[in-house]
């Protein structure tokens, strides 16, 4: 696609409508961006998920940047798990590199299904889990030693420091693998997977599994990224222009996503992703 | 764990990811505007890193773009070597060694993509 003027406008509404997007769910843009590429731009799926790694980077590195001088990253955590999605991006992007087009369309509409499940499933009975998973590693007493791999933060919401520790890291590592490896094959940031294994298997309350799964997401793009800038996937005038819309979008997002009905919200697109699903299945020949 | 020590080096990449994001977005905010207003052709294969350090350096918007775009992309590879630095620094030598190899994973994934 040539870009001119009308199209970079229109590239970086896209961008910005995937950003407010993104961070209203909390689950990243990129299950939103490269179905936005390809069925209504027709930007081959290569350089659309090219594209939506390079944006999963610069919004991560964003959110990272004050997500950890707050204190709500675990990087101790994030470090460990991070072994894993790099080693998965780069098997992804090496992969994606072999697969057809309707290939690459058919497993993204089915981790659109994947993705259209968890978000009605956090719609719906998410907040009870989220409960549960933290009273068993949220310590009561904070001066207790939270381990190795625990840590702390401030909570405005309670009021008070949040300590915890740290559960079952290996699963979560073996679940980190599989995160970097769709993330490098399909150009999302695997937020998805990362965000719920993070807090439901590993214990980590939400806010922090959420900026930890956000610091790992960009460094997992940056091992992929590579080996698509060096297959020259990575459009330059079409990047820009969806990385800086994405950009300004995601603190729109962050701005409103305080004063929306966020349950709801998720559960209607929830439903709203199955008939993107449908379409990126017709459009690989199904 | 001392938090104290934590929080070093946090704020070591608190800066680092700040100074990464907003330098690569100037330039890629001044690239793009010029390659529209002049209408400048882009390259359809990816220039080698040499040419695209010449364009940059001699005022190329083209060169400002590819430029933005590896800034962006190299900016979680200068996270993690603040995050081997820092851990260095602090004593906490399994992390610093966690942390390397991360960034020799990151460093075989620029190899492979440069080799392409």
């Amino acid at each position: 696609m040539y870009l001119n003027i009308h199209n970079l406008l229109w590239l970086l509404l896209t961008g910005s409508a995937v950003g407010v997007l993104g961070a209203i769910l909390g689950i990243g843009g990129g299950v939103f961006l490269v179905p936005a590429l390809v069925l209504i731009f027709r930007i081959p799926v290569h350089h659309a998920i090219a594209t939506s790694i390079v944006s999963v980077i610069a919004t991560s590195s964003a959110a990272t940047s004050t997500n950890v001088e707050k204190g709500l990253v675990n990087m101790r955590l994030g470090v460990i798990l991070e072994i894993g999605t790099v080693l998965g991006a780069m098997s992804g992007a090496l992969t994606a590199e072999w697969l057809s087009e309707a290939t690459l369309l058919q497993i993204f509409a089915a981790i659109l299904l994947v993705v259209a499940a968890l978000l009605g499933w956090k719609g719906s009975k998410g907040k009870r889990a989220t409960i549960l998973s933290s009273q068993r590693t949220i310590l009561n007493d904070p001066p207790n030693d939270p381990g190795p791999l625990g840590g702390s933060f401030y909570d405005p919401a309670e009021g008070k420091q949040i300590s915890y520790r740290v559960r079952r890291a290996p699963l979560g590592f073996l679940a980190s693998l599989v995160a970097g490896n769709l993330s490098g094959l399909l150009g999302v940031g695997g937020g998805f997977i990362k965000v719920p294994v993070i807090h439901l298997v590993c214990g980590v309350p939400m806010r922090a599994a959420t900026a930890t799964s956000n610091f790992m997401i960009g460094v997992t793009g940056a091992a992929s990224a590579f080996i698509y800038f060096g297959r020259s996937e990575v459009r330059p005038a079409l990047t820009t222009a969806v990385v800086l819309g994405v950009f300004v979008g995601s603190f729109i997002g962050a701005a409103i996503s305080q004063r929306l009905p966020g349950r709801l919200v998720q559960a209607i697109f929830a439903v709203f992703l199955l008939p993107v699903a449908w379409q990126m299945f017709v459009q690989a020949g199904l | 764990m001392d938090t104290n020590k934590e929080h070093q080096v946090e704020h070591l990449i608190h800066y680092t990811l700040r100074v990464g994001v907003s330098a690569s977005a100037i330039l890629l905010v001044v690239g793009l505007l010029i390659v529209l207003v002049r209408d400048t052709p882009r390259p359809a294969i990816a220039p080698p890193l040499t040419e695209i350090l010449r364009l940059a350096f001699t005022a190329n918007e083209v060169g400002w773009i590819y430029l933005g775009l590896l800034l962006l992309m190299t900016t979680p590879v200068a996270l993690v070597m603040m995050l081997v630095y820092g851990y260095l620094r602090t004593g906490w030598r399994r992390f610093a060694l966690i942390s390397l190899l991360i960034l020799l994973l990151l460093a075989t994934g620029f190899a492979l993509g440069m080799e392409s």
